[in-house]
């Protein structure tokens, strides 16, 4: 009876989102099954257990969609109260309602804690709190309550869309993450005769038919998949892609209507169009003009996060939001196509998702971004970056939105290489000239913030020599896939040439080649992983260092031959010396892009060998320093 | 009738001041002083400037106040233009209301843009943990320019909860829920100084000269003035040009370090601690479930202190920080204790309400207390508290002060952290302005005691042991406390990531998180393949323990000091720190350690280094003692701190030879 009275309250509370339908039917097994559930030594490995993960999607003949979730789980740890207590729902509501049907909480002594009213409260996600007009996506932040380690929380709720607004049913639901998930289960209803396209990665599942087209995914047990960097962890979960839309040319066409006709300039784009650059003078050509393009797409306009309904929703005119200087990923895009078509130059749409599309189920939740492409390269909306196919990763596609029909392209190989050479030598005041000589080309490449070149330059001398200052240089080539340059440096001492901050011996890398070569937050200092690592692309790198000091007898160093490999990479260190010089040679590659966390033992001595920790030559320096 | 005659000479004010602005909106003066502020070249890296800022506050008898603010902003930059394109209003409406009166654009062209104020969207806040139906207004802007200047006018009423004083009014209903709860009283802070410059900035207040004000200007000087108005008194603050407020490294927050005035009309603490005793009375009540539950924590335990302490640490543990609003009260009354017992949940007033109720329940006489965790509480008695803990009073009449919000996983009953605060205990009889007194460094000590051996290649294993007290051990409990049960392995490993990444960690033992009947310990085995540099004859390697100390700035406080060029403000460091580093290394067998006694000594007031290492035979020993002098570090002592951050750091990569068969 209390449930009953506290739940009535809940509802009178959202009465102004709620949808007042049918009750809906049991979604999982009964909560007591679920309560008698062991999960005794998950608290080792884990935060907290999913016993149930449940989710029903039902089309409407008129294509309302519904997504009733029911998520239970046991907080193991102080961990999962504290991160995981307040989780948030997120609805449109112009056009969709969310109905609470129960927040839960089962202690260990058996008391039964209900959620009063006042644990429900809307709230404006911050992502959004910059642009007005976008702000119909509020979030619903559910507050367990009664928390406590062991406990068990069980939340129902559903999202239903008042109005037909998506032209077909599209989405991905991803199962399980941190926690792991001891049964899940997923419905799909579709009116017939609409088919039901879908695909799950990650996972092997096959649905039941349990009528016309009602679509039932069970699954389970499922591991824990850690963040352990490295890797998107978005792209290693198990997921279900589905999808009512007939074809990737239905799909393509229907979204480039729309931005198309978003996308006209007016006046006020117009003028800012014959404006003059930053700096005040006018563009020379279409590569300024487009670069002033993305500056107004990346700095001079408030990017508003909205996903996952971004691509459904309807595009703002271009006018609105060069007006108001904010706009989702939709609204930029057709500003920047707005903008690009006021100088004459015609873009081409393309949407972008950072692995390979699943080709047999088309749709655009699929989708993560959306690029321009023009002369000379694309757009990258979301990103605010510009650059000749700038893929995120390598196994990207594109989805080309053609005037004549949309088409699928696959992204760029992203193999990088770097070489670098570099020769210093010591004077008799105890500095240093030196000589550096590098090429990059490939992905690698495309990482490097062409817009900064000096730092970059900067950050390259004082790699090969710590506080070295450029005496002069030069460029022998500058494109998006290739840099070739020359530098003369001057530093404070050899013996700040090398070693980095411990004097050891750490051959250069360059930040802004690694950003693009390596994976973000690649944790060395694991001793194993739960994951696999995933490079953005293969890599080879080749670097030299000549060291010629004024007396040998200041250097500590075991000259020799260091070879490490494994898990499709390779590292090659050597120190020779060449007369009173020293000589340090690296060479690194890899075979492969994906490391598998069983494999991650062997990769580990080869990328630690690249940083110089294990190799054979070492410290340089007067004894006593 | 004072309400009324309060309105009258509202209105009265209202007129006045739209007739003021009717004049100043005059075009040419209005450009002209939009021009006179100068454009970026005067104003170097500000993306804009507030040409004028004035507020005029009229107080009724209630303490209810009505706040006129007019806000003129010029950019000076497409940063400034991009930043100023959606205004943001936000208020709470349980209580306070705001109303844009006007919104004007004026173009650097000269041309005004009236913009409809309701246009504005009234919608949720964006909020994070505390979730009491904090509302906002937001409108977007048309497209601005450089040289543009955006005009607002706002009309507000009502009175701010100190957790969200960042907010400013809006709604509109009924009055009484405007009105301060310490009715009749009424307090403000006002700062004279923001992230832009300011080129004139105003505040002016109307009282009843029966109520008048008490006031002080802290960190700075104003122009300040008092003058008589019929049955009012008007006062009034003013500064011109100021520049704008960068934030150093390590910054107190902004209310320590702006200029400010503090005003109240509460004669005294005393006054303010009956009341806020008196207001939270009600809600200590225990039921049942609370009674057994204390009955439980404290059935095996003989003093109070022990009592204390269980409790404390019961409730820091499973009542997290999450607030909802129970509605009328919200903000400045405590949630009754069945309610926090039963949702486990609350923000700072609501957790020290649970223990309150429980201390209670155990039969301690205690009451609830205002303070400030991180900045001063002026003496002026204006409401500048944003957190909530408890006091026991001891049968010799002083109190044992008990914080459970910070005490998750921190073994102190009172975080160490939370030195030098000031606090209001809320009590019958009425207390004042109180100050945590000085931890000193050796209260939260840490100890990072290293034994390991050189193998011929370069290899180092061994034990470390890290051992802490105070703040050091919050440091390393929470550390292990909130760490994904996951990735526990790869924290200790982060740990000893000074010794280089390929660190292996052989052993990990530790002090159970919730185990707070000692300080956290923690073993760790370790191996460090090549970690000196190794021929035939020489090694060359710095002592483990001393490079952990020297480099990892979570266990070194000492390390927040880096070198400025010049520093203006304050810093606060919130803990003082002792750390000792010691070293036994053992020598391959043939070699021995050579060199001399090698050390170091730096000793400033805010912070000291001494280290040294010393060669004896195969074996080295290497100890280091790096102090945290001060919680806060006034701007000229900062320098010297560094200095001895820096030579610690220097320390941490000098090198340590040894040679086969050496001397």
């Amino acid at each position: 009876m209390m449930r009953g009275m506290e739940v009535a309250a809940c509802a009178i509370l959202i009465a102004a989102f709620a949808w007042s339908g049918p009750s809906a039917e049991p979604l999982g097994p009964p909560i007591e099954d679920l309560r008698a559930l062991r999960t005794d030594g998950f608290a080792e490995v884990a935060d907290a257990v999913v016993l149930y993960s449940g989710v029903a999607i039902t089309l409407e003949p008129d294509g309302r969609i519904t997504r009733r979730v029911r998520l239970v789980r046991r907080f193991l740890t102080d961990r999962s109260i504290a991160y995981l207590g307040d989780p948030r729902i997120a609805y449109d509501t112009s056009r969709q309602e969310l109905e609470i049907e129960v927040n839960r909480t089962f202690m260990l002594d058996g008391t039964e804690v209900n959620a009063k009213p006042h644990a429900f409260n809307e709230v404006a996600p911050e992502r959004l709190a910059s642009c007005p007009d976008r702000m119909k996506v509020q979030e619903m932040v559910v507050s367990l309550v009664g928390l406590e380690r062991g406990c068990l929380t069980e939340l129902l709720y559903a999202v239903r869309d008042t109005l037909p607004w998506r032209p077909w049913l599209d989405g991905i639901e991803t199962v399980g993450g941190e926690a792991p998930v001891l049964s899940a289960e997923i419905r799909i209803e579709v009116p017939q005769p609409q088919a039901l396209r879908h695909a799950t990665l990650h996972m092997q599942a096959e649905p039941e038919l349990l009528g016309p087209g009602l679509f039932v995914w069970k699954m389970g047990p499922l591991p824990a998949f850690p963040r352990e960097g490295g890797i998107d962890h978005a792209s290693i979960l198990p997921a279900l892609v589905y999808s009512t839309c007939p074809s990737w040319d239905d799909a393509g066409s229907w979204i480039r209507s729309r931005l198309s006709a978003a996308a006209s300039p007016d006046s006020a784009i117009a003028s800012w169009t014959e404006a003059s650059m930053l700096g005040g003078r006018p563009p020379i050509d279409d590569r300024d003009r487009i670069r002033r393009a993305v500056l107004l797409l990346s700095e001079r306009t408030i990017a508003a996060e909205d996903s996952p309904w971004t691509l459904w929703g309807e595009p703002r005119p271009a006018a609105r939001t060069f007006e108001t200087s904010c706009g989702n990923l939709l609204d930029r895009a057709a500003l920047g196509w707005a903008v690009l078509r006021q100088w004459g130059i015609e873009a081409v749409p393309l949407l972008a998702r950072r692995e390979a599309f699943v080709r047999e189920v088309p749709g655009l939740s699929q989708v993560d971004d959306i690029w321009l492409r023009v002369p000379f390269g694309d757009i990258a909306v979301g990103s605010g970056r510009f650059g000749e196919a700038i893929p995120p990763d390598e196994g990207a596609e594109l989805l080309l939105l053609g005037p004549q029909g949309s088409q699928l392209l696959s992204g760029a190989p992203r193999t990088s290489t770097c070489r670098l050479k570099a020769r210093l030598r010591e004077k008799e005041d105890g500095s240093v000239d030196g000589q550096v000589a590098l090429r990059v080309g490939g992905a690698a490449c495309r990482g490097l913030d062409a817009s900064d070149l000096k730092r970059f330059l900067d950050d390259l001398a004082a790699s090969v020599c710590r506080a070295a200052e450029i005496a002069s240089y030069q460029i022998n080539r500058l494109g998006p896939d290739s840099l070739d340059c020359l530098l003369s440096i001057q530093g404070p001492s050899l013996g700040e040439s090398i070693g980095g901050d411990r004097r050891r011996l750490a051959l250069p890398t360059l930040s802004g080649i690694e950003r693009s070569a390596w994976p973000a937050n690649l944790d060395l200092n694991r001793q194993k992983r739960a994951t696999p690592i995933r490079l953005p692309g293969l890599i080879f790198e080749e670097t030299e260092l000549r060291l010629e000091p004024l007396s040998a007898s200041r250097v500590l160093i075991a000259p020799g031959e260091t070879n490490r490999q494994g898990a499709g990479a390779s590292v090659a260190v050597q120190v020779d010396r060449d007369g009173e010089a020293w000589i340090f040679r690296r060479i690194f590659r890899t075979t492969r892009r994906e490391i598998e966390a069983a494999d991650y033992p062997e990769f580990k001595p080869v990328l630690l060998e690249r940083a110089g920790v294990r190799s054979a030559a070492i410290y340089l320096g007067r004894r006593g320093q | 009738m004072p309400r009324r005659l309060a309105l009258s000479s509202l209105l009265v004010l209202l007129t006045l001041s739209s007739a003021s602005a009717a004049r100043q909106a005059a075009p040419d003066s209005l450009i002209q002083r939009i021009a006179s502020v100068g454009d970026s070249s005067a104003h170097e890296g500000a993306a804009a400037i507030v040409v004028s800022d004035r507020t005029e506050v009229m107080v009724e008898r209630t303490g209810l106040g009505h706040v006129h603010r007019s806000r003129l902003v010029k950019i000076l930059s497409e940063e400034g233009a991009r930043d100023l394109a959606t205004l943001r209003f936000d208020y709470d409406p349980a209580s306070n209301l705001i109303r844009l009166d006007s919104i004007r654009l004026i173009r650097a062209d000269g041309s005004v843009m009236a913009i409809d104020p309701a246009t504005a969207v009234d919608l949720p806040a964006p909020a994070d943990m505390i979730y009491w139906g904090a509302r906002m207004k937001v409108l977007s802007l048309p497209r601005l320019r450089v040289g543009d200047a955006v005009e607002t006018r706002t009309y507000k009423k009502g009175y701010q909860i100190a957790y969200l004083q960042d907010s400013e009014p809006v709604g509109e209903e009924d009055e009484e829920r405007y009105i301060p709860p310490m009715r009749g009283h009424f307090y403000d802070v006002v700062t004279f100084r923001e992230s832009l410059p300011i080129a004139e900035k105003s505040y002016r207040l109307q009282v009843y000269r029966d109520k008048p004000i008490q006031f002080a200007v802290y960190n700075g000087e104003l122009r300040s003035s008092l003058a008589f108005a019929d049955s009012f008194f008007v006062y009034a603050w003013e500064a011109n040009d100021v520049p704008a407020y960068v934030a150093e490294p390590r910054s107190p927050d902004d209310t320590d370090v702006l200029p400010k005035v503090v005003l109240a009309t509460v004669e005294s603490w005393q006054e303010k601690s009956r009341w806020f005793h008196e207001v939270n009375e009600p809600v200590f009540a225990a039921d049942d479930g609370i009674r057994r539950m204390v009955e439980q924590l404290t059935k095996d335990l003989r003093s109070d202190d022990e009592k204390m302490a269980a409790l404390l640490h019961w409730v820091a543990q499973e009542i997290r920080y999450s607030g909802l609003s129970m509605g009328k009260g919200e903000g400045y009354t405590l949630h009754p204790g069945v309610m926090s017992f039963e949702e486990r949940c609350g923000v700072c007033k609501d957790i020290a309400g649970m223990l309150v109720t429980m201390l209670r329940a155990a039969g301690f006489t205690t009451y609830p207390v205002m303070t400030n965790a991180g900045s001063r509480v002026e003496a002026i008695p204006a409401d500048q508290f944003n957190h909530c803990v408890v006091a026991v009073e001891r049968a010799d009449g002083s109190f044992t002060m008990l914080d459970p919000t910070w005490a998750p996983f921190d073994r102190s009953v009172w975080s160490r952290l939370e030195g030098e605060q000031h606090y209001v205990i809320g009590s019958p009889r009425g207390e004042g302005l109180t100050q945590i007194r000085t931890f000193a460094p050796q209260e939260s000590r840490l100890a990072i005691d290293a034994r390991s051996r050189l193998l011929a290649d370069g290899t180092l294993e061994g034990t470390i042991t890290l051992e802490g007290a105070g703040a050091s051990d919050s440091r390393l409990r929470g550390a292990i406390g909130e760490a994904p049960a996951a990735n526990r392995e790869a924290f200790f490993a982060t740990v000893l990531a000074p010794l280089g990444p390929g660190v292996e960690i052989t052993r990990a033992e530790a002090t159970q998180p919730r185990d707070f009947s000692r300080d956290t310990r923690w073993i760790l085995g370790f191996r460090v393949p090549r970690y000196a540099a190794a021929t035939e004859s020489i090694l060359a390697f710095v002592p483990p323990a001393v490079r952990v100390a020297a480099e990892n700035g979570r266990l070194t406080r000492l390390l927040s000091f880096t070198q400025m060029d010049e520093r203006e403000n304050e810093a606060l460091l919130w803990f003082t720190q002792e750390v000792i580093a010691r070293d036994l290394v053992e020598m391959p067998a043939g070699f021995r350690v050579t060199g001399e006694i090698d050390s170091v000594r730096v000793d400033a007031s805010a912070g000291s280094v001494r280290a040294e290492t010393k060669p004896s035979g195969a074996r080295l020993h290497a100890e280091v003692r790096a102090v945290t002098a001060k919680r806060t570090v006034p701007p000229h002592e900062w320098a010297g701190a560094a200095e001895a951050a820096d030579s610690l750091r220097a320390f941490g990569r000098r090198l340590v030879w040894a040679e086969r068969g050496g001397r």
